[in-house]
């Protein structure tokens, strides 16, 4: 028995530590840590509540964006403001361009390294790997591989391996050979350069990316954007994006996925979560992503009822008991890491007891068995063309597998969206925060993360009082009162690791959950006398 | 589906892009003083087989200046990160974990004291000896105190590591200080600092430039920032006037818009491949380049500018005082051999393909956007204003 700390889990936002306990080769017990606080919600008390956003926003740089809309949809709420059918279309094309441009950079940049060996790729036959990737997907941009192949050697010869160094290159966990390891690394940077179009798309009616600055409560600002011409622009460049998509970043996944198939056996949870987003018209009566719960790799699924979460402290730095968020209380009290006792940063969030597992897996089930159509194609389409069943999504590259699908989907919508801006039309609703009077309201969306809420509290025209439960609280965070695990802890159980010195396995795990720490770390400071019960169907 | 107007339409955009980046290199050049002839001079320092090292350390943070970084398109990241600079420390796109990356930033640290180029993205929790951040079971404080010491110049990129940023924002929870004042009592090699929430990643590359070309770190204000980029107010650069007129009359200086006393080069330069910036999408310059903007210009769309908008001296930022740079102190032997280094640039294209391209003459290109009344500027423009001191 040998305990493995992992800190820092590189290739994440944020902080991060695991620790695991490894029996006989496979991984007996886990303890997920975030290691940094920086009480975002303390600092937002008392200001103005239409400035919140450009404060949440920067909780995540790489997720940006779904903060800002979070929050600036909570102060709506609070105050029953509607916004204009041009402020909702936005708002969609800019989460979708956040889905389109994290999506590819996590699978080639962030989790890539966990299944291709780049110093592998620099014994690969050129022709081979050129016909591979014909026979792979015909019709993706052609490479030029013995250039790629040269300009890595090169990069080795050097001596600076810069950010290469210290990977676990030559793992016998790396299964891929050098021609299907020079294909993926040469995807590595063409993904680098295709991630400024989706961002540049961000950056038609979201002045900047990251850290859009065109939201405002009652709507958005950029009116003068919406023009056939930037319209224009956006479709160039969401096509260009579809196309990487189709030929590159689809294929890529399942290829993968057949060839570690074993994966589809490792790192799976139970319980699922996603709130829904995506509005299709104004009185968001329809949503692409549905919201529900799903429990024990279960095919039913259940309506969200947000009375049900609550949030526990026993192994967090924090002082207290478990609390349903509206009544949570803020007392930070480090003491020391300690993995019997305290040792995390994050708190513990639970549905109705339950651990529950958010982001895209997590959507593509509750929409899958809730029948809903375009998502039964891609999944059915998915099993088929790599030969895995719907069991199989249960698991690590069934994370993998539904981060691409959603891409994909949220992509291909966009441009009909698009069709939906009118250039002549409102883009905000004029709103006013009374100076006077108490309202309280919540903003929920589908973070490319996971379900993502705020809760906002207001008091004479002044914030009392602000909360955020975000996806990789749910993810990544501790053991509960009850000493359950969270759901990375307990997908990590069962793992072979094959080197204690090199966990390449356990980072796998980590990775595929995406964790983006900034915003998981915060704290709850909540009045008692309120309590907020959001239905979601 | 990608056929072969797709991948005509790619090498077209790879012809296009290595004409911006010449551009983009002359733009340095003459920014940095070398004058308009070069723009080879920088992309081959840009290009170059001797990388210096980098060690890129996230504190208190974000991660959107790494993020911001990685937009960057003149270069492109992966020319910076394989041909430009070595980040042999970097805890975002590193492929090793854990100890393993640890030892390799103190052994960084070590064997090129004095050498290496220290990054600091985000705040340095300072309260309570540091708890609220640790990193391999040690405080970013001791971490900061170990490394930055040893460094040969630190760049703060970003708002949080330049003056605090939101983490020290009242009522400041965590005690997060800028990298100068959470170290007030060592000696820090030169600081300097490109604020922003985040930063154009144009002034980032800027000063790596200067650095790589001329071996100094390029002359900065008296809070660091360096002045071919932070040398003259938004307001300034802004299209938008005080009048009725439909399309130029956006000035939103009366609705709290903070340009007119924030330096930094958005509506130059704009971002994401100059497509935007926040008075074009009808938002209020928010100051992000400026100390403590969090507290001193909220509520953002409410508060129009008075004195109270003014930020706290340099040593009161700083906790200690510090002298702007002047372009006369040199850190770097590099500047000899790269300057006489004529060789041809070698670049790569989207598709990997090494590209030789003699360089442009031409710097005057004109850039047309949707709207085209305003970003319809000559890059010699651009250039000049991103000169301006």
């Amino acid at each position: 028995m040998a305990r493995i700390i992992i800190d820092p889990v590189t290739r994440i936002e944020g902080h991060l530590k695991i620790e695991v306990e490894v029996t006989n080769g496979k991984v007996t017990d886990a303890w997920s840590s975030g290691t940094l606080f920086r009480g975002i919600e303390t600092i937002l008390n008392g200001r103005a509540p239409d400035d919140a956003w450009l404060f949440t926003q920067r909780l995540c740089g790489v997720c940006t964006y779904v903060h800002g809309v979070a929050s600036v949809r909570s102060v709506e709420n609070a105050l029953s403001s509607k916004i204009p059918s041009n402020a909702r279309i936005v708002r969609n094309l800019l989460m979708g361009g956040q889905y389109v441009h994290d999506h590819p950079v996590h699978f080639y940049h962030l989790h890539g390294l966990d299944w291709v060996d780049i110093v592998s790729a620099l014994s690969a036959d050129v022709n081979e790997t050129s016909d591979l990737a014909k026979s792979l997907s015909p019709n993706a941009p052609a490479i030029d591989f013995a250039s790629i192949k040269t300009r890595l050697q090169n990069f080795v010869s050097s001596g600076q391996l810069g950010i290469f160094n210290g990977g676990y290159w030559g793992h016998s966990a790396y299964l891929l050979t050098p021609e299907e390891n020079l294909l993926l690394a040469s995807h590595y940077l063409l993904a680098l350069r295709q991630q400024l179009i989706a961002a540049e798309m961000h950056a038609i009616f979201g002045a900047k990316n990251p850290h859009v600055q065109s939201l405002k409560v009652g709507g958005v600002t950029c009116k003068f954007d919406i023009t056939s011409e930037r319209i224009s622009k956006f479709r160039d460049l969401l096509t260009q994006m579809r196309q990487f998509i189709d030929t590159v970043y689809i294929p890529d996944v399942k290829y993968v996925a057949k060839k570690y198939s074993s994966w589809k056996s490792i790192g799976g949870f139970n319980n699922y979560l996603c709130y829904g987003d995506f509005p299709l018209n104004d009185a968001a009566s329809d949503l692409l992503f549905p919201g529900g719960y799903i429990l024990n790799k279960g095919t039913s699924v259940s309506n969200v009822d947000l009375s049900q979460i609550t949030e526990h402290v026993n192994h967090s730095w924090y002082s207290g008991s478990a609390l349903h968020p509206s009544v949570g209380q803020t007392n930070p009290a480090y003491d020391s890491y300690n993995t019997d006792s305290r040792y995390s940063w994050l708190k513990a969030p639970r549905y109705n007891g339950n651990a529950m597992e958010v982001g895209p897996l997590a959507r593509i089930l509750v929409a899958y068995y809730k029948n809903s159509s375009d998502v039964v194609s891609l999944v059915n389409s998915l099993l088929s063309d790599t030969g895995l069943n719907a069991a199989a999504l249960h698991s690590t590259l069934g994370r993998a597998a539904a981060r691409a699908l959603e891409t994909k989907l949220i992509a291909d919508k966009m441009d009909g969206w698009l069709n939906g801006l009118d250039p002549n039309g409102e883009v905000l609703t004029a709103t006013t925060v009374p100076s006077t009077g108490s309202s309280n309201g919540y903003g929920i969306n589908e973070a490319p993360r996971g379900a993502l809420g705020h809760w906002i509290d207001i008091q004479d025209g002044k914030i009392n009082n602000y909360q955020m439960v975000v996806p990789s609280t749910w993810n990544l965070g501790p053991r509960d009162s009850n000493d359950v695990r969270g759901p990375v802890e307990q997908a990590l159980i069962g793992t072979p690791v094959e080197d204690a010195s090199k966990p390449l396995e356990v980072l796998r795990i980590v990775h595929s959950y995406d964790p983006c720490l900034a915003c998981a770390v915060h704290v709850i400071d909540a009045k008692k006398d309120k309590s907020y019960i959001v239905k979601v169907s | 589906m990608v056929n072969d107007k797709q991948t005509e339409k790619l090498n077209e955009e790879s012809t296009t892009t290595r004409r911006d980046f010449l551009k983009f290199c002359s733009a340095v050049g003459i920014a940095i003083g070398l004058g308009p002839n070069a723009g080879s001079k920088v992309a081959a320092a840009l290009t170059s087989s001797n990388r210096p090292p980098v060690l890129w350390l996230h504190f208190s943070e974000c991660t959107a200046c790494t993020e911001s970084l990685l937009r960057t398109s003149n270069p492109y990241i992966d020319d910076l990160l394989l041909d430009t600079i070595s980040v042999n420390y970097h805890e975002t796109l590193m492929a090793g974990a854990g100890a393993t990356v640890h030892d390799i930033l103190i052994e960084s640290a070590n064997t090129y004291q004095g050498q290496f180029i220290c990054v600091v993205e985000g705040a340095i929790p300072t309260k309570d000896n540091g708890i609220y951040g640790t990193i391999n079971g040690r405080t970013m404080l001791s971490i900061a105190e170990e490394i930055c010491p040893k460094a040969q110049c630190i760049i703060a990129i970003g708002n949080c590591s330049s003056f605090g940023g939101i983490a020290a924002a009242a009522p400041n929870p965590t005690g997060a200080k800028n990298i100068i004042a959470a170290l007030k009592d060592i000696t820090l090699p030169q600081v300097i600092n490109v604020p922003g929430c985040p930063p154009n990643p144009v002034s980032f590359v800027g000063v790596i430039a200067n650095y790589l070309l001329k071996g100094t770190l390029p002359a900065t204000d008296d809070y660091l920032r360096p002045l071919f980029a932070y040398g003259t107010s938004v307001h300034d650069q802004c299209p938008f006037i005080e009048s009725t007129d439909p399309v130029t009359g956006r000035c939103l200086i009366k609705k709290g818009c903070k340009g007119s006393i924030s330096s930094n080069n958005c509506p130059s330069v704009k971002f994401n491949n100059g497509t935007n910036f926040p008075m074009n999408a009808g938002h209020v310059c928010i100051g992000c380049s400026e100390p403590n903007f969090w507290d001193l210009h909220t509520p953002f769309w409410v508060k129009t500018i008075d004195e109270t908008d003014m930020p706290p001296l340099p040593e009161v930022i700083f906790e200690k005082v510090v002298s702007p740079i002047t372009e006369k102190v040199i850190f770097s032997k590099r500047k000899l051999a790269l300057l006489d280094n004529h060789r041809q640039v070698q670049s790569f294209d989207i598709l990997g393909r090494k590209v030789q391209t003699p360089i442009s003459n031409s710097l005057i290109q004109k850039r047309k956007t949707a709207k085209g009344f305003f970003i319809d500027k000559s890059d010699f423009d651009i250039n000049k204003r991103i000169n301006l001191k």
